[in-house]
This record gives C-alpha cells, sequence and structure tokens, in this order.
C-alpha cells in the first residue's frame, strides 16, 4: 500500500510539472465556466420552475466527459511511453515493485489529476444551492457518471502509453478508439433497423452509458461496462509490460 | 574462508527471435568482488546485466540474488541489487533530492531510513552541493553521478553498473572511476565497460563474453599474469633458475639477459621463491639489476581471444 500511494503521488506530482496538465485543466474551467453561466443565464430567462438540475448541471458534467474524450490522450501517452523513451521505465522494472502496483499506481495517479477539475467544476452547481433546490440523487448520478467515465479514459490512455514508445502515437491510438466509440454510439440513429447489433454498436459507446447514469438511471449494465473495461484495459496494460521483459 | 556467493548465474540463455544473445552463460559473484564484463558491441553485455536485474527475462538457465531465484522471487532479489543501465534513468523536471528520495522509497525505505540513504548516496557520489538542483540542468557527469547515487544508496549486496562512464569527459571519467572505485570497497560490482584500462583499474575479476557466450572467467590478478621479469647482467642458465625452491615455470623474457618468472598463483607462494632467486643472484654473481612483475596487456589478451574466435569461425 505504501509503495501504491508513493507511485501516486509522484505520479501526480510529475504530472504537475507538466505544461499539459495545467493546460487541460485551464481548458476544462474556462469552457466549462463559460458553458454554466451561459446555461443558467438561459434558465432564468426562460423563467421555467423545474428541472435546474438536467438544464444546467447535466449540460455541464456532459460537457466535461466529451471534453475529457479529446483531452485526456495529451495526459495518458506520456504516462509509460516518455518513461520507455527516456529509459526511466528499467528504473522501475528493476525497483521491488510489483506491476500491479506500479500500472495501479499510475493509473491512481493520472485519475487524481482528472478528478481536481471535475471537483472544481463541481463547485458550480454547488453555487445554486444558494438560491435553488437540485435534484441530489441526479446531480450523485451525473458524478458518478462522469467519475467511471475519467477512470475508464485513463484505464485506456495508460494502455496505450505502455503499449508504444513514442507518447504521439500513443495518444494518437487512444484519441481514434474514443472517436471509434463516439461513432459507434451514433449508429443508432442513422439506422432503421431494430436488428441486436444494434444494441452491439450502442453499448460500445462510453458516451451511452454515461448518458444514462446521468439520467438517473443506475444500471448495473453501465456499471458493469465501465468496471468491466477498466479491469480489461488493467490487465492489458499488465500483460504488455510484462511482455516487455520478455520481448525487448 | 571463501567468501559468501551473491550471485549465481546458471546457464543462462536469452534468445531475440532466431538470434541467440547468450548461450549457456554461468558464472558466480562472491561478496567483495568487483567484476568486470567486457565484449564487442553485441556481445551480450547489456542482455546479462538486464537479465540479472529483472528487466528482461532469460530464455534459459536462471539467476539467483543471495540465493532469491530472480523469476520466483523477483521482488526480494530486486531489493539486494542497485542497477544503473545504460541510459541514465532520470526524470529531468525533479531535483535531484527529490529524485533520490523517490527511488529510496521504491525501495521500501521510510521516514528516517529514506533520508539516511538519502545522505549515503549524496555523500558516496558527491552529490552534496548540487541536491536542490533540477536533474535536467545538470551537467553529463553529475547526471550520471545521480544515476550511480539512485543505484547504491540502498544499500544492496550487488551493484550492477552498465558502461557508467559513457559519452562523459576524460575529467569526468576520472571523477567516476574514483568513485567506483570507492564503491567497490563498500558493495559487490559487475561492471560493463568497454574501457580496458577501466577493468584493470577497478576490478579483480573479468569476464570475456563474445556472440553471446562466455569466453573468459578468470581472477585478474591470472589474466594479468603473476609472472616476473628478472634481467641479469651474467645471465644464469635457465636449469639453475628452475632449480630455485618455489619457481613453478621460466620463460624467456624477451629481452638479453632476461627471464620471465612463475613463482605460483599467491603472494604466499611468490614472496618465497623471489627472495630465494634474490639471495642466489647475490651469491652466484649474476647481476640482477631488474625484477619486476609482468602485467600482460588486457588488451591483447581480450584481443587475441575475439579475434581467435572469429578467424576459428571463418
Amino acid at each position: 500500500m505504501y509503495l501504491l500511494l508513493h507511485i501516486t503521488r509522484f505520479e501526480i506530482g510529475r504530472l504537475a510539472r507538466t505544461r499539459s496538465f495545467w493546460l487541460l485543466c485551464a481548458l476544462l474551467q474556462v469552457f466549462l465556466g463559460w458553458q454554466f453561466f451561459s446555461n443558467a443565464l438561459l434558465y432564468t430567462r426562460a423563467g421555467q420552475g423545474g428541472g435546474l438540475t438536467l438544464a444546467v448541471a447535466a449540460q455541464l458534467y456532459y460537457a466535461y466527459c466529451s471534453l475529457l474524450l479529446w483531452l485526456s490522450p495529451f495526459l495518458t501517452m506520456y504516462s509509460f511511453s516518455e518513461m520507455r523513451r527516456g529509459g526511466a521505465l528499467e528504473l522501475l522494472l528493476a525497483a521491488p515493485v510489483s506491476l500491479r502496483k506500479l500500472v495501479l499506481g499510475k493509473i491512481l495517479g493520472l485519475y487524481v489529476c482528472l478528478l481536481a477539475p471535475l471537483a472544481l467544476l463541481s463547485l458550480m452547481p454547488i453555487c445554486l444551492l444558494f438560491g435553488a433546490v437540485l435534484d441530489g440523487l441526479l446531480w450523485a448520478g451525473m458524478l458518478l457518471g462522469a467519475a467511471l467515465h475519467a477512470l475508464l479514459l485513463v484505464c485506456v490512455g495508460v494502455f496505450f502509453s505502455a503499449s508504444c514508445k513514442q507518447p504521439a502515437t500513443a495518444g494518437f491510438l487512444t484519441l481514434t478508439l474514443f472517436m471509434l466509440s463516439t461513432l459507434s454510439g451514433w449508429v443508432p440513429a442513422f439506422s432503421d433497423s431494430s436488428a441486436a447489433w444494434i444494441g452491439i454498436f450502442n453499448y460500445l459507446s462510453i458516451s451511452t452509458h454515461y448518458e444514462r447514469l446521468a439520467s438517473g438511471m443506475l444500471d448495473s449494465a453501465d456499471l458493469c461496462f465501465y468496471l468491466f473495461t477498466c479491469a480489461l484495459f488493467y490487465l492489458c496494460t499488465l500483460l504488455r509490460l510484462d511482455y516487455l521483459r520478455t520481448l525487448d | 574462508m571463501t567468501a559468501e556467493i551473491l550471485v549465481s548465474v546458471q546457464r543462462l540463455g536469452r534468445r531475440f527471435a532466431a538470434h541467440h544473445a547468450l548461450q549457456d552463460v554461468s558464472f558466480e559473484l562472491r561478496r567483495g568482488e568487483t567484476l568486470g564484463l567486457l565484449g564487442l558491441n553485441g556481445a551480450g553485455k547489456t542482455t546479462t546485466m538486464r537479465i540479472l536485474c529483472g528487466t528482461l527475462a532469460p530464455s534459459a538457465g536462471r539467476v539467483l540474488i543471495t540465493g532469491h531465484d530472480m523469476l520466483a522471487a523477483p521482488e526480494a532479489a530486486r531489493r539486494r541489487i542497485g542497477y544503473l543501465p545504460e541510459r541514465p534513468p532520470l526524470y529531468p523536471e525533479s531535483s535531484v533530492d527529490e529524485y533520490l528520495a523517490y527511488c529510496a522509497r521504491l525501495h521500501g525505505l521510510r521516514g528516517a531510513a529514506v533520508r539516511e540513504a538519502l545522505a549515503y548516496g549524496k555523500r558516496a557520489c558527491g552529490l552534496e552541493e548540487v541536491s536542490g538542483r533540477l536533474l535536467r540542468n545538470l551537467s553529463r557527469g553529475y547526471r550520471q553521478r545521480v544515476a550511480i547515487a539512485q543505484a547504491v544508496l540502498h544499500k544492496p549486496d550487488v551493484v550492477v553498473l552498465d558502461e557508467p562512464s559513457l559519452g562523459l569527459d576524460p575529467v569526468q571519467i576520472s571523477e567516476i572511476r574514483e568513485l567506483l572505485r570507492a564503491l567497490g570497497r563498500e558493495h559487490s560490482v559487475i561492471l560493463s565497460t568497454h574501457w580496458l584500462a577501466e577493468v584493470d583499474m577497478l576490478c579483480n575479476r573479468v569476464l570475456i563474453l563474445h556472440q553471446g557466450r562466455l569466453r573468459l572467467d578468470m581472477p585478474l590478478r591470472d589474466v594479468s599474469g603473476d609472472a616476473w621479469l628478472a634481467c641479469f647482467r651474467n645471465p644464469p642458465e635457465p636449469s639453475r633458475l628452475r632449480a630455485l625452491p618455489g619457481l613453478a615455470r621460466v620463460e624467456p623474457g624477451g629481452r638479453t639477459g632476461s627471464w620471465r618468472l612463475f613463482p605460483g598463483p599467491t603472494a604466499q607462494q611468490s614472496q618465497p621463491a623471489l627472495e630465494a632467486l634474490q639471495r642466489a643472484a647475490l651469491e652466484s654473481g649474476w647481476g640482477l639489476y631488474e625484477l619486476s612483475p609482468v602485467r600482460p596487456d588486457l588488451e591483447q589478451i581480450f584481443l587475441d581471444l575475439v579475434r581467435d574466435r572469429a578467424e576459428g569461425e571463418h
């Protein structure tokens, strides 16, 4: 546990020194702040009596998740590939630390860094509590969805980073997978068919699962999707790093 | 008494697709030894070191570090090793202190033990003055020192150094050698290098790898030879020299009136033989004017070994 926390802490410190992390935080805060303000303004002008959580907070978290799809690869792509390129991976592989702790420490470090902007943006809906009432359960669903969404993006990004020697290649592959996943969520919208394969496309989309959680529907299928996919990519990262010992 | 075996490499083999990078390599490292690993590029030095440190899996054979199998108990084995890879494994954005503390904690040290390890690593490698500086701002020599410090700060039984003086200028090389000499007093060291002089200077045993096979494993004293060159103004017959007690062999010395004497492998054996020679020379009026140890060129031995094999294969 000590080693795990140590690796996590070092990873957070390492990321906090990179420009890309602060750029990501800045972009998220500026864009989401602007969106929150405009949504709150629109809601006030429309003069609606209910649905504030859906009208303002849901949009905010949805935008956070969409932006992470684009921005997180720029953060995760360095996690292992930069170390492989610079030779620092040898240091970790020669240290008395298991690969499980090593990968988990990296994932947790990156995850904390993606949760930090989520915590900051959550302050925006909290402001609304001074003058309005939010649907607590719905809000919790959005938070849970966004947190699981971020964890999945980190796991995928770390896997590709462990698989590539060049960070740019890792980032490109991660981004490509995210785009394919997003596109697969659009397939049902462009198809009249109700065939089973349409459902598969829908299930493979990351956004679909987030949207369901954010709409207040706590479905075990969605939770399983996140947990299973995270575990799968974590396992693949372990195998990939173990394979480096055999292959290199 | 024989010193404890710290590293035992048994019939090690490593294939990269169809290429055999290492074949049937076996050797041992005992406590207090500094082992020099020599070989041409591609001879298998780095592969051997990486397998020793657990960053590469062997295709055959096994490695025991203080009795712990590197494959069966990797964490216990790695805890006893300090490793400097060919490329210093540094984080350029970290300061020297941050980096060394990180490395100390990676080896499971905590609290006061981390501070002690940091102090030891910095003192051993002469880093006290640069402890607050970022690694990216240090000179290459200092970066190499930091990389060596991370390998020794947890006081491992065995320190494995892969070409520690690579890419350094002559002054930095001299400083690093001094550092390695000091480390050799406290740790058992395996040193891979292209510099034969470095091995001659720092190691008490040498291994020569060629095309993935171990061609020579010998205490460096034997390589350098226990021979003594004796030069006489009135040279005696070799039979008279051979009759002296304690001399195993006598050969022509290459110069007029000189003989190469082989008194025996240990200092205890050679000292009485040399004293007997001096007495006989004085009594018989041989005019002994030079008696010096012969140190055959390690470079010559290395080149002969590598060329013989290359010629034999063509």
